[in-house]
């Protein structure tokens, strides 16, 4: 009775969480075949240490924690990479299908060229408003690093559109003459 | 700040709309279904890794540098001069001329020699042989084969002066180069032995057989036979290339 009262309230858990942690995980690895993956892997983990979990914890708090460095620390996989930069992936993805835009696809691609730390720091603060504080928490780093990574990151971010930009104006001058 | 810029902006509404487009079914909860992510290092792997990493490199450095000193040590020793280290060695011939005149080698005496290692030619010069006014040095010339031992034909023409492998100059005395040129009508020169021979720096050595009857070159006239063991010491600097 106790195992099935268990099951039942993951279940619940799994239902109303699985959207946040897939989309915590998403917006790091900007794959959803690769976030899909994660989320299964950091439900798995919390079911294996469903009964040692405090009646008082933060499950969803300790998803995205585990989500987001399995975001981070995923090795990718050659095929994930080859279709990572491929420009518009022909894919049923409904994330994908929704960045056709050439705004869109020109920060998906800057953001896919920072490491997956950058790219999870940006993400925690412009998507999930997080303080630096909670994303040091996440992250396990403090404060101070997170805020220089975060400027880091940023500055990274800016040239790489930057230089999108100009290559993109070069393009078109060309197909113009 | 940094974050009040238009750059925030941006990346603020790419993850709004990236959010906003994961819609679709929640797949169902299966316990027994793995990830297929592949595996991940813990931080803590990653520094014992690491530190396993760098002890494997410097024992690698370690072998690999042993293993140079050992083979440094392995190597023969060479000297930039083999010939300091090198006695010199000693060569008598025994050739006897007999026909026209007569002379005899001299045992306190060395023949000499050269070698090209160029065209592989081997040049032999006798000890002054004789005495008074007739006085009679030996030589030949040859290319050497790949072997270098064998027989080599005493009349073989070389291209200059009509001379043959195998000549004499009959002088008035051991001091002078000057006389007359005898020239091989048969005979051969055989090559037993050699050593060092092209070696730079290094003394060689060759030894063989000849024999043969030599005509002068002006005169012709009657012949002189020359036959014998002959040797020689090629010096350092006439051992080159």
């Amino acid at each position: 009775m106790e195992s099935q009262a268990s099951a039942h309230q993951f279940d619940l858990l799994y239902s109303s969480a699985y959207g946040a942690i897939l989309r915590s995980a998403y917006l790091i690895v900007l794959d959803i075949g690769v976030a899909q993956e994660i989320t299964q892997e950091a439900f798995l983990r919390l079911w294996q240490r469903r009964d040692r979990l405090a009646p008082d914890s933060n499950e969803k708090a300790w998803l995205v924690r585990v989500a987001t460095n399995l975001a981070i620390s995923h090795r990718r996989s050659l095929l994930t990479r080859w279709r990572l930069r491929e420009e518009a992936p022909a894919s049923p993805d409904p994330a994908a299908v929704a960045l056709v835009q050439i705004e869109l696809r020109q920060m998906r691609r800057a953001l896919l060229s920072l490491n997956s730390r950058e790219r999870a720091i940006l993400a925690l603060r412009f998507a999930e408003d997080l303080s630096f504080a909670q994303i040091g928490a996440i992250i396990g780093r403090p404060e101070p690093t997170i805020r220089t990574w975060l400027h880091r990151a940023l500055a990274k971010l800016r040239r790489r559109l930057e230089s999108s930009s100009r290559t993109q104006a070069n393009a078109i001058a060309k197909e113009s003459s | 700040m940094v974050e009040k810029d238009d750059l925030i902006d941006r990346v603020s509404q790419f993850y709004r709309q990236a959010g906003a487009s994961l819609t679709g079914p929640i797949p169902r909860w299966n316990p027994d279904r793995p990830s297929r992510i592949l595996p991940t290092f813990s931080r803590r792997a990653q520094v014992v890794t690491a530190a396993a990493l760098v002890v494997f490199a410097i024992g690698l450095n370690i072998v690999f540098s042993n293993l140079r000193h050992q083979a440094a040590a392995n190597k023969p020793t060479i000297s930039p001069s083999p010939s300091a280290i090198q006695s010199r060695p000693v060569a008598h011939s025994n050739l006897n001329v007999s026909g026209a005149m007569t002379a005899a080698s001299r045992p306190d005496r060395d023949s000499t020699c050269g070698y090209r290692a160029a065209n592989s030619r081997l040049l032999f010069g006798s000890d002054p042989m004789g005495a008074g006014s007739e006085v009679v040095r030996v030589g030949f010339e040859i290319s050497l084969t790949a072997n270098r031992v064998g027989t080599y034909d005493a009349i073989y023409p070389l291209d200059q002066y009509g001379r043959t492998a195998l000549d004499a100059v009959v002088s008035s005395s051991e001091n002078s180069g000057a006389g007359s040129f005898w020239r091989a009508v048969s005979g051969r020169v055989i090559v037993s032995r050699t050593e060092h021979l092209g070696e730079s720096g290094a003394y060689g050595f060759a030894s063989g057989t000849l024999e043969g009857d030599l005509v002068n070159q002006i005169s012709g006239g009657s012949p002189i036979h020359v036959s014998g063991t002959w040797s020689c010491v090629i010096n350092p600097e006439a051992n080159g290339p």
